[in-house]
């Protein structure tokens, strides 16, 4: 039975598949990484050589870990603490602004949209009270091919595109700038909305071009959502390159079309201007219904 | 000469489809090999896989183009032929419920 936590010798092996895909960045997610019983050590191997590191935390870290990352320079460590609306757990919510203060620059505040009628603007006061890296990464919850998680249905994208702008045009007035993180879609803005995107600052992006996850077996996954749809194992001589393509080949008869029926036919799509939003999303729309049909063979029979 | 009795044909439970707002797309899950589907195909694939038998998708195709009944149901022998060579269905010799995978000759 392979263990809660990855065994810190095993991190070498993900350090060699990044050194051999030329990659200089290490990111350390979980669960909740920081949790690890180890986790200064693979913090420490993880940066060694001058490698940058960010960490994906929900910001409730114990203080060993949380002394570890405040003493390292802000140059070589990021961490995106995901914050949860206030309303949903104020004790929380106080641990992660402390968390945050205490990174300062090194903290970049996240937040993953779940519900339609999210409030996001406490997040302002949040940067300007801490003092962390004025960017919001902003993710849009995605399905598991299961769907037993919590994510918010494509059909609810237009409601949360307009808080979207509102947030964005609100941050802007104090330099903060949001940044979208994988499957937004394009058609779930107005042209006039994009425009005050723009204007905001806002980095917007229709990808699903995920970064690899290697997970605690060495499986290296698409993505989280898709874990169970594909995984390639961590061979002595595999890159990031190689797998990418091994995924693009596996996904490409699912990438025909995205999130809505309209995708398919979607100039954006066909240009490469936009994925189709999140594929996990996209391949939960394929049905499987098997059927049979008898058809009478007098004609077929003479052939 | 006896009677050869019924075509049947099945579609593997590998393959998997979504109804897109201007084609169906088919996906093979082993292969990777996928198709899209148009216009009457497309029709027929909706009523197959809602388990309509045959006498009653080929009036919903008399209707659809504005055929005779043996038109209709010559061209819903045509596709699903069609769909046989390229992979996408199966056929097996009928016989009340029996299945089978094996090209029938």
């Amino acid at each position: 039975m392979a263990s809660r936590f990855l065994e810190t010798e095993r991190l070498a092996e993900r350090l060699d598949f990044l050194a051999r895909s030329g990659l200089r960045e290490v990111r350390l997610l979980g669960g909740e990484p920081t949790l690890h019983p180890a986790f200064e050590e693979l913090v420490e191997q993880a940066r060694s050589g001058g490698r940058e590191i960010t960490v994906f935390s929900n910001g409730l870290m114990p203080a060993r870990a949380l002394d570890c990352l405040a003493d390292l320079p802000v140059w070589q460590c990021t961490v995106v603490v995901n914050v949860n609306q206030p309303d949903e757990s104020e004790q929380d919510y106080y641990r992660q602004r402390e968390t945050i203060r205490r990174l300062g620059e090194r903290a970049m505040p996240g937040f993953t949209i779940y519900r339609p009628d999210f409030e996001a603007e406490f997040l302002l006061d949040l940067i300007a009270a801490t003092g962390c890296s004025p960017v919001i990464r902003l993710g849009l919850a995605h399905p598991c091919l299961s769907g037993a998680n919590r994510f918010l249905h494509p059909n609810q994208y237009r409601a949360v595109a307009l808080k979207i702008v509102r947030l964005a045009r609100a941050a802007a007035q104090t330099d903060i700038r949001l940044d979208f993180d994988c499957g937004f879609v394009r058609c779930m803005f107005s042209d006039t909305e994009l425009e005050r995107l723009r204007q905001a600052q806002a980095h917007i992006a229709w990808e699903c071009s995920p970064i690899l996850d290697v997970d605690l077996d060495g499986k290296v996954i698409h993505c989280y959502p898709l874990a169970q749809f594909m995984s390639l194992p961590l061979t002595p001589s595999a890159t990031t390159a190689q797998m990418r393509s091994e995924f693009e080949a596996r996904t490409r008869p699912y990438r025909q079309t995205g999130i809505f029926p309209q995708c398919s036919a979607c100039p954006f799509r066909a240009a490469g201007q936009c994925s189709g939003g999140c594929l996990a999303a996209t391949v939960r729309r394929f049905r499987r219904t098997p059927f049979q049909i008898e058809m009478p063979a007098s004609e077929r029979g003479a052939l | 000469m006896s009677d050869p009795g019924p075509i049947v044909y099945h579609c593997a439970p590998t393959v998997c489809w979504v109804k897109d707002s201007e084609q169906t797309i088919l996906v093979e899950e082993r292969s990777g090999q996928s198709w899209s589907l148009c216009g009457p195909e497309a029709v027929v694939w909706d009523l197959l896989v809602l388990k309509y038998p045959a006498d009653r998708i080929v009036e919903f195709l008399a209707a659809l183009l504005d055929e005779p009944h043996e038109r209709a149901q010559q061209e819903l022998r045509s596709i699903l032929q069609r769909w046989e060579e390229i992979g996408l269905l199966a056929t097996g010799k009928g016989s009340h419920g029996q299945s089978g995978n094996q090209r029938r000759v």
